[in-house]
């Protein structure tokens, strides 16, 4: 089943590309949020830049000039960006687009957009379902340009379509915290899984109050095990002894993805990333703001070479995020991602540490307080 | 371990389980909350001459007995364990007569050793201790959790689903990941059964046959939908202030409460009722929240008959029915439910979802549950009554699993625990799903508690 928003956000949506289909919405990447011109508005800057044939204008730069060569569409995108109420689109893009400048060569060419799109929920009541997704959307973009006020990193809002339930944000062009640590096997599982059809134990139901079973033969994880899984346990056993993370780090081969590589070859540690992952934590919640859903797939790491520090983290999806009043409420955010470490990143505790580490609050007013009430929640749960 | 050697294994390794040389009877006495119940379950090598080679499970009997207080109350722990040992022997007799076998020939008892209220489960365990003693038949204590996954998955022979286990004790989201069973989400404050009964209380809908069943009989015929908090956090839920904020529309000058008690006769008797042992003497329907006194519950009936009329000639009214409570109350938690469902299966990669607990027997939560699995191309498997509400043979089950793999309780370790520990839940778990070496299941648990 396929649902399309209606209004100018079907168009953005039909010309971009659906890559993630998640539990709360459907994201899309948009190439440009601007139609690529016909003819390019001759300046210095874009001389240089003409190798490159995707390219398009860059928002900020142009946003202010009427441009008589750049064709009706992208003309009138361009009042209905200027026309958004999200402040940070005009102060701190140009400021971000200034350093993408120096710092990638990409950054310049084309500005490409997240389209996040909550479509309906036919499991839920149509009004339960229509006032979460415009109140969620709204909260989003005001977080998000709250946050990016206070210098917090998150992706910049560049599109708002609460009626359709729309909301364009920058791409960031990193890997997620998930990623890196190689956490959360998700295909695999199931292959595994497949293969065990047919070993199980048949159940029959001979008594009357019994429910027939749906099928005869039913499978059973327990019926049967995979191959290797000796091996495995005994492999895993000589690091589960060294507590797993240092184990990680120290042995090259364990970095098996793109991110961790990047990151290692940049120099950067896991303990310096969950740190940074704490800072920016701090940062947030010196603002007020409670994020709701903090996961490791939750959090990019962006490469900012040229700068003081080598990478920045970034926080997205602020979907579930809302205004801390209590220190309850933030000790909550840390609780869900302290749970989010434990079971997609099992023994992982270590990490955590470094990221609930009372040093990476130092900048913020928190440091104190928000501590204790974690404690009393941890333990509240068990 | 994040990494493992052998990502994908493409050959099989014979079973941890070893598979039973002859036929294994398991008794399982269950008795963590207001049911007492027995069962008897068996297990027995493939039949000779078919082509089968699986293990034959046949449930032999399921008997229960539910207690049921007056409309408006709770079953407090004292009460609940009195009727317990009234009922216990009674429950046992007729599980063991309808199984048609003899004490004598049972291979192990199991128990539930916990979670649950105290003085009901002490009654089961003494109930099995004392059992397990005159018939020199080993004991094995099982975690009422597990007792229900177990259940569940032997009943829908589903593979590797994410389970959302719902009871009036319990709301989490258990998922398979990474060699082992986690939860990802649960309840930050009270169960879902838990506030689903407390606000039938609020309404003084009858507890018989139980009032998660009333409140969805009810939820039928609502038709507006109040406004209530809907609070996930990241993958887990908080309940509580739910409640409160539908208890306050009770207090609601556009409130209409039930004109009168509704009569438990006028509830449509659930279909599992056959099997069930005679039920106790009828308790009499309490009239506590019906009448107050005599002149108020007058005016008060006067007022409602003066005010439906209005109502019937001012159409675009703004009266709020207990039955648009409990509809507004059943889809709010039960969105939050499916929606922290959803995103534990797209955290795992899980397309499947098994919902097992007492709530989960809920036609509109399976109902909403079908629509998200199927649109996420999986599908959703859940069991009827006898299984899903508390029951004995879940616990004889999950029991002689662990018989199986050679895990007994001794006597001196039979005794009950009110709350077992997440991780000791988690490392049991793995126990009963995969063949993983003890020193491996001690290093785990630590590395969880």
């Amino acid at each position: 089943m396929t649902w399309t928003p209606a209004g100018p956000s079907n168009y953005l949506i039909s010309q971009s590309r659906l890559i993630k289909q998640g539990a709360e919405a459907r994201v899309y990447l948009l190439s440009s949020l601007l139609p690529s011109p016909r003819v390019y508005w001759p300046s210095d800057s874009q001389a240089s830049d003409q190798t490159s044939s995707s390219q398009t204008l860059s928002l900020p730069k142009h946003s202010d000039r009427p441009s008589p060569f750049v064709d009706e569409v992208a003309y009138n995108t361009n009042h209905l960006i200027s026309a958004l109420p999200s402040s940070n689109t005009s102060t701190n893009s140009s400021e971000r687009s200034k350093h993408k400048q120096t710092s990638h060569d990409e950054g310049k060419a084309t500005q490409e957009v997240i389209l996040k799109y909550r479509f309906p929920k036919t499991y839920r009541h149509p009004i339960l379902d229509a006032s979460l997704t415009r109140s969620r959307l709204a909260a989003e973009a005001r977080a998000l340009t709250r946050c990016a006020k206070a210098g917090v990193n998150v992706p910049q809002v560049l599109w708002v379509d609460e009626k359709a339930g729309v909301l364009g944000l920058e791409r960031i062009k990193g890997w997620s915290v998930r990623e890196i640590l190689g956490g959360g096997a998700e295909g695999e599982l199931e292959g595994d899984e497949e293969e065990e059809l047919g070993n199980g134990e048949e159940v029959s139901v001979s008594d009357q109050i019994g429910v027939a079973p749906e099928s005869p033969s039913r499978t059973s994880t327990e019926g049967t095990s995979r191959e290797g899984e000796d091996a495995r346990m005994t492999g895993s056993r000589s690091t589960e002894s060294t507590t797993g993370v240092t184990a990680m780090t120290e042995s090259g081969a364990e970095w098996e993805n793109e991110g961790a590589e990047a990151l290692r070859k940049a120099g950067i540690t896991i303990e310096g990333l969950m740190e940074s992952i704490g800072r920016e934590l701090g940062r947030l919640h010196a603002l007020g703001t409670v994020h709701g859903d903090l996961t490791t797939s939750n959090m990019m790491v962006r490469l900012t070479p040229g700068r003081g520090e080598q990478y920045e983290v970034v926080l997205i999806d602020f979907g579930l995020s809302s205004g801390g009043t209590y220190a309850e409420h933030y000790a909550v955010d840390l609780y869900v991602l302290e749970r989010a470490f434990l079971s997609t990143h099992p023994s992982s505790e270590s990490l955590y540490a470094g990221v609930s580490d009372p040093s990476s609050f130092n900048s913020s007013p928190i440091s104190t307080y928000q501590i204790s009430p974690l404690l009393t929640i941890t333990f509240r749960s068990d | 371990m994040d990494s493992h050697p052998i990502a994908s294994g493409s050959k099989k390794k014979p079973s941890p389980l070893p598979k039973p040389t002859r036929k294994l009877l398991c008794l399982g006495i269950e008795g963590s909350a207001n049911k007492f119940g027995a069962g008897i379950i068996s297990h027995e090598p493939p039949r000779a001459g078919t082509m089968k080679k699986a293990t034959v499970v046949t449930v032999l009997s399921n008997v229960r007995h539910t207690y049921i207080t007056p409309a408006g109350e709770g079953f407090l722990p004292s009460d609940t364990a009195r009727h317990h040992r009234e009922w216990a022997v009674k429950v046992i007799k007729e599980a063991v007569r309808k199984a048609g076998v003899r004490m004598e020939d049972l291979d192990v008892i199991a128990f539930t050793k916990g979670p649950g209220m105290g003085g009901p489960l002490q009654v089961g365990a003494l109930v099995a201790r004392t059992l397990s003693l005159l018939h020199n038949i080993p004991l094995v204590g099982v975690n009422h959790c597990i007792g229900h996954i177990e259940m569940g998955r032997q009943i829908t022979s589903s593979t590797n689903p994410i389970v959302l286990y719902v009871s009036g004790g319990n709301t989490q989201v258990i998922a398979y990941s990474q060699q082992r069973y986690r939860i990802f989400g649960e309840t930050l404050d009270i169960a879902i059964g838990n506030c689903l009964d407390r606000f039938a209380r609020v309404i003084g809908l009858p507890n018989d046959p139980s009032p998660g069943y009333n409140i969805e009989v009810e939820a039928r015929r609502g038709k507006r939908l109040v406004v209530l908090p809907y609070g996930t956090k990241g993958m887990d839920i908080t309940l509580a202030g739910i409640l409160t904020s539908v208890e306050a529309y009770t207090k609601n000058k556009n409130y209409r409460p039930f004109p009168h008690q509704p009569r438990s006769q006028d509830i449509p008797q659930t279909n599992n009722t056959p099997n069930k042992p005679p039920l106790l003497p009828k308790m009499t329907p309490t009239t506590s929240t019906e009448v107050k006194d005599d002149p108020e519950n007058f005016s008060n009936k006067f007022e409602i008959t003066r005010q439906i009329s209005k109502d019937i000639e001012n159409t675009n009214q703004d009266i709020i029915t207990p039955q648009d409570l409990c509809h507004s109350l059943q889809e709010t938690t039960f969105a939050m439910l499916v929606e922290i469902t959803e995103r534990a299966m797209a955290h795992v990669g899980s397309k499947d979802v098994l919902i097992v607990g007492g709530v989960g027997c809920n036609l509109r939560l399976q109902e909403m549950m079908g629509i998200m699995t199927s649109e996420r191309g999986g599908r959703v498997f859940s069991t009827d009554q006898s299984f899903c509400i508390d029951n004995g043979i879940m616990i004889a089950q999950a029991g002689l699993l662990a018989f199986r793999m050679g895990k007994v309780t001794k006597m001196e370790n039979s005794g009950v625990t009110q709350r077992y520990v997440r991780s000791l839940v988690k490392t049991l778990l793995v126990y009963h799903f995969r063949n993983i070496p003890l020193s491996i299941l001690k290093l785990l648990s630590h590395l969880t508690s």
